[in-house]
């Protein structure tokens, strides 16, 4: 679905923990998520801490989607 | 008698099921699920072992995890190592083929896996190992234990092997020189082959060319503070009273929920109905999933021009790829008619 989009030209930045999937699907832009039941933070920390966690992906998907690219890139945050 | 060694997931190891994803690896000295039945269609050898592992750990945690699966089995014996069927689990069937893989090149022993075509493990590893073409789902475990058998007996005895197609495994994209069963020549099978194209008879191609569909690169925004950004998720989050019906596998229908008023998305107005992963977080809290919030937060703070009122969502659980399709291209039709300039895309 990912592939369908960035098609039409529109930048998408993917946010899965599974990596390796999302580029053999074919995703150029991808953010490496914390883990699959919980991709945007560690739920095992305090409340704040999850939701500064969230803040800092989403700070990142949006440099990931600021970002020329010349290949498939994987933008880490943690 | 050849020894062999099978890796199921917590599942089908009968640990437990999404809440036991999370299993670091263990081994037992016996055959337990499929192992049993698998052993009883071998010939020549035998399953002495079983290794578990969920399936959460394995991807997540991928060399450490296989580290962990090499310590346990340092020290025995075996010639054929077996992981699976896995067949459109995908957490399974990648980690069944990066299991299969590790253990080939630390252990050097042939390794079998089996998964449906669409499983993302098979483009992944196809190329390295024997991923032996299985069916979708766990009905036809019977038969997909059948072919991995077939396979593994023709390895444990030494048998030559006729090639991806004859033997039911997924094209290695190994290209090798034979004399053709025929006897005939190269120049006469390619001037007859061009005799058929010609005069529009039907021809069998002796290469398959396989076509990478290479994915443009889409122009980076310049400012995202004058963006509009949209937020889509495969974790399948949607309204408590799932108004779309979106099923929890096998989705062919998504759905378009109104967020411009929310903050957040709240717990017990929205849920999580994914059937392929532990729902307890995205329950609690769907912003794990969907980060309306800190989406909300940086739109407030200028970083986000303005975030797309509607929020897509669907279920990423043996997604059938035509239908994949089909429903990114509905999507995009709101994109593009309102003016999308970028998308924030969460897959679980």
């Amino acid at each position: 679905m990912v592939r369908e989009i960035e098609k039409t030209g529109i930048p998408v930045v993917h946010l899965t923990n599974m990596v390796p999937v999302a580029q053999s699907v074919g995703s150029n832009r991808i953010v490496k998520a914390v883990a699959i039941p919980h991709p945007m933070c560690d739920a095992s920390l305090a409340e704040e801490a999850q939701y500064r966690q969230r803040y800092q992906m989403v700070i990142k998907a949006l440099a990931a989607l600021s970002t020329g690219i010349k290949e498939q890139t994987v933008f880490t945050v943690f | 008698m050849k020894n062999v060694i099978m890796y199921l997931n917590q599942f089908f190891g009968q640990i437990g099921g999404e809440d036991k994803a999370d299993y670091p690896p263990a081994i037992e000295n016996k055959r337990i699920g499929p192992a049993t039945a698998l052993n009883g269609m071998l010939k020549g050898g035998e399953i002495t072992h079983t290794v578990i592992c969920g399936d959460n750990f394995m991807t997540t945690n991928q060399d450490d995890a296989l580290e962990q699966v090499g310590k346990l089995l340092e020290g025995l014996e075996f010639d054929l190592f077996l992981t699976g069927p896995a067949f459109m689990s995908g957490r399974y069937g990648v980690s069944c083929a990066q299991v299969c893989k590790y253990i080939k090149n630390r252990f050097g022993v042939p390794v079998i896996t089996s998964m449906f075509e669409e499983n993302p493990g098979v483009e992944l590893y196809r190329q390295e190992l024997y991923i032996m073409k299985g069916g979708d789902n766990a009905r036809v475990m019977g038969q997909d234990l059948t072919n991995m058998a077939a396979l593994a007996n023709k390895l444990l005895n030494n048998e030559p092997l006729k090639g991806a197609d004859a033997e039911g495994y997924f094209s290695r994209g190994i290209i090798k020189q034979v004399f053709h069963e025929t006897g005939a020549i190269l120049a006469d099978r390619a001037v007859d082959m061009l005799i058929k194209k010609l005069t529009g008879q039907p021809f069998e191609t002796e290469v398959k060319m396989q076509k990478a569909e290479l994915v443009p690169f889409a122009a980076p925004l310049t400012d995202t503070g004058k963006a509009k950004i949209a937020l889509v998720s495969t974790g399948g989050i949607v309204p408590v009273d799932n108004p779309d019906k979106i099923p929890s596998a096998s989705a062919t229908r998504w759905g378009r929920y109104d967020i411009s008023k929310m903050d957040r998305l709240e717990a017990g107005e929205y849920m999580s109905l994914h059937g392929g992963y532990d729902k307890t977080y995205a329950n609690a809290n769907p912003n794990v999933v969907a980060p309306l919030d800190a989406a909300r937060a940086l739109e407030r703070e200028g970083k986000i021009g303005s975030l797309y009122p509607y929020f897509f969502s669907t279920t990423g659980n043996y997604t059938n790829v035509k239908e994949s399709i089909r429903m990114a291209k509905e999507m995009i039709v709101y994109l593009q008619e309102d003016k999308v300039d970028g998308v924030i895309f969460v897959s679980t």
